[in-house]
């Protein structure tokens, strides 16, 4: 289990597409990843990523394009043989074995020495916190415990590439939590190459390298998580990240948009003409009494306080513009005084990098 | 379904009358065979209900004679080769037929199904001129084989049964973990689906131990099996000889079929009763 030599092998799948009848579940998927990177696959439900992950680990075959693992094209070899562990999404556990002759199976099937076996199944056991469930089967364990004996058993036999669809999706926060740094130190020790199915936005930003949205069986975007949530690729993908307000701006000659009543320097090109529309974090918002002084560098409209909601480590405002726009602020506290009551007259700025413009939905 | 729902909406009185109607249902379905029972401890030569008295002479006597415990183990080695064939056959069809998906599968099953509906006249009449070129007739290996068509369509409804509720991914996820498509079978797929191969196998079993019409037109006066034995014991002397063979058949029966209910209770408490 410590043997460094034994590292993640590259994936690469080159304009793959299934199609199922006359609908194609996923279409021109194309992805590079390298060897001990973290991907995952982030996407509404029926996007394809679980068709993805069954291509990659043999189950499916791509009505078209190809799929290499460690440089070497694998079309046309069995699932047995590909050397790929995998989480399912509903966990598939032999329910006539117990915990352990789960985890074992893969050792088991490699013909690995008993004592070795032994030593191995204990100790991934004891890593996802069942040691001491060992001899019950699946169905005397609780879901997320199921969840635990899936992952043992996927990672025991340390296949190069690890594919896992959901596999936290039954746990509670704190389980999920554990099990998250978990997952993250297994792989960066083994140098595993994972791909990571999860509808969770914040798992796939804490936990990714490089993270894939889909939509539609088709790809969005393949970023790190930071490009990801600040320049999101389309709206689309700015509104799955985070919460995001969208403002609709007008182009008012070069470098500059109107935006209500007030001009705004704008970077990008901009369209020719017609509308853009402008996405600014909550959080990078910020509100003010209507007679504060405005930073350089930052754009400030009016705006009438209709709402505010205390969440704890900040305040949520929802204002509206005097266009009659809606737009929410995250303010975050710093102390709990002061605030303001709906129906003010407020001051609302930020910094002009903090815009994002889309044209028909694409980044500007 | 609706009778839980009668049993719960229901007086007592409607519930009084439902029990009685299930009993008398149930007794008009055991009767003939357990009216034979007392009829085998009579002590008198002749058959009469009730007996005018007791005895165990006519099992003393089937353990006696020859000509009976000739036939009846020649019927077990019968029914144990033909329950063999027949769950090998039956398991292997009723896993293509889940798994592959090809046009005319339903066909192929009725086809394979069709040993339960064609009369054993017929089968029997087509097996004696097959099997007369080949020598089979009279053989016991013969009868076995015969047998064994005619008992695999339980085989397969019992395993097909199974696989309905034999979740495909565990397969998927076996060869993912390295498993060969022999291993994924052997310790996976079949452990999962064993309780029903092994009703299938004990239906089997008993088809041929019973079975008769067939095995008499390809029988030979040194291979006659039991209840061939019994028919023609039943065509010379009326005894109560009969009745004590019966008896001992249904015991068989009886105790096989709990056998197989056996297997099947285990199987579902160690799945956790869930599937
Ligand atoms: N065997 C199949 N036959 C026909 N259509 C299928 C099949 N498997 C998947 N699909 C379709 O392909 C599309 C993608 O399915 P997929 O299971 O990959 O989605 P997913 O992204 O994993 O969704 P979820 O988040 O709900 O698990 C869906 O529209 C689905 O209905
Ligand atoms: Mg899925």
């Amino acid at each position: 289990m410590t043997d460094p030599s034994r590292l993640g092998a590259p994936v690469r799948f080159e304009g793959v597409g299934k199609r199922y009848g006359r609908s194609w579940a996923v279409r021109g998927f194309d992805l590079e990843i390298a060897a001990g990177e973290f991907v995952s696959l982030l996407g509404a439900s029926g996007s394809g990523k679980t068709t993805s992950l069954m291509m990659l680990a043999g189950f499916e075959t791509p009505t078209e394009g190809r799929i290499a693992v460690g440089g070497r094209t694998v079309d046309a070899m069995p699932p047995a043989k590909r050397d790929i562990g995998m989480v399912f999404q509903s966990y598939a556990l032999f329910p006539h074995m117990t915990a352990a002759e789960n985890v074992d199976f893969p050792l088991r099937m490699r013909g690995r020495p008993k004592a070795e076996r032994e030593a191995a199944v204990a100790k991934m056991l004891d890593i996802v916190g069942l040691a001491h469930l060992a001899d019950r089967l699946p169905s005397q364990l609780s879901g997320g415990q199921q969840q635990r004996v899936a992952l043992a058993r996927a990672i025991v036999f340390e296949p190069p590439v690890l594919l896992m669809d959901e596999p936290l999706g039954a746990l509670d926060k704190h389980l999920r939590a554990t099990l998250q740094a978990e997952i993250k130190r297994i792989q960066a020790r083994l140098g595993l190459t994972v791909l990571f199915v999860t509808h969770d936005q914040e798992e796939a930003l804490t936990m990714s390298d490089r993270i894939c949205v889909m939509r539609d069986g088709a790809i969005l975007q393949v970023d790190a998580p930071e490009t990801i949530y600040d320049r999101p690729a389309d709206t689309y993908v700015a509104a799955f990240f985070g919460e995001s307000n969208a403002l609709t701006a007008v182009p008012e000659g070069p470098g500059a948009v109107r935006l209500g009543p007030v001009v705004a320097p704008w970077p990008g090109a901009g369209p020719a003409a017609g509308a853009l529309e402008i996405a600014i974090r909550p959080e990078r918002i910020a509100i003010a009494d209507e007679d504060a002084p405005v930073p350089p560098a930052h754009v400030a409209v009016f705006a009438t306080v209709r709402e505010t909601t205390f969440v704890g480590d900040r305040r949520v405002y929802l204002a509206a513009l005097d266009t009659g726009e809606a737009v929410q602020v995250n303010q975050p506290l710093a102390d709990l005084s002061g605030g303001h009551r709906p129906g003010e007259r407020v001051r609302l700025h930020w910094a002009t990098t903090a815009m994002r413009g889309f044209v028909d939905g694409r980044a500007a | 379904m609706s009778a839980r729902a009668l049993r719960l909406s229901a007086g007592l009185p409607a519930r009084v009358a439902l029990g009685a109607v299930a009993l008398l249902v149930a007794l008009f379905l055991v009767f003939p065979v357990v009216i034979v029972i007392p009829l085998s401890f009579s002590g008198s030569e002749f058959l009469s209900f009730p007996p005018e008295s007791w005895s165990l002479r006519w099992y003393a006597d089937f353990f006696t004679t020859a000509r009976w415990l000739e036939s009846a183990w020649l019927s077990i080695w019968i029914a144990v080769v033909a329950a063999i064939l027949a769950t090998v056959l039956g398991t292997a069809a009723a896993l293509g037929l889940a798994r592959a998906k090809f046009p005319g599968r339903a066909v192929v099953t009725a086809f394979l199904l069709s040993p339960l509906v064609v009369p054993a006249i017929i089968v029997s009449i087509g097996v004696y001129f097959f099997y007369a070129p080949l020598g089979l007739v009279g053989s016991p290996i013969g009868i076995a084989i015969a047998h064994a068509t005619l008992a695999s369509p339980f085989v397969l409804v019992n395993v097909t049964a199974a696989l309905a509720g034999f979740d495909p991914r565990l397969e998927q996820a076996a060869k993912n973990l390295g498993a060969s498509g022999w291993s994924t079978f052997r310790l996976v797929t079949f452990p999962i689906i064993k309780p029903g191969v092994m009703a299938g196998a004990v239906f089997a079993f008993i088809a041929s131990f019973d079975e008769m019409i067939v095995a008499l037109f390809i029988t030979s006066p040194g291979n006659v099996t039991l209840p061939i034995r019994m028919w023609e014991s039943m065509r010379n002397e009326i005894s109560p000889a009969i009745a004590a063979v019966s008896t001992l058949v249904i015991l068989l029966s009886v105790s096989l079929f709990f056998v197989a209910a056996r297997i099947q209770a285990r199987a579902v408490a160690r799945s956790g009763g869930d599937r």
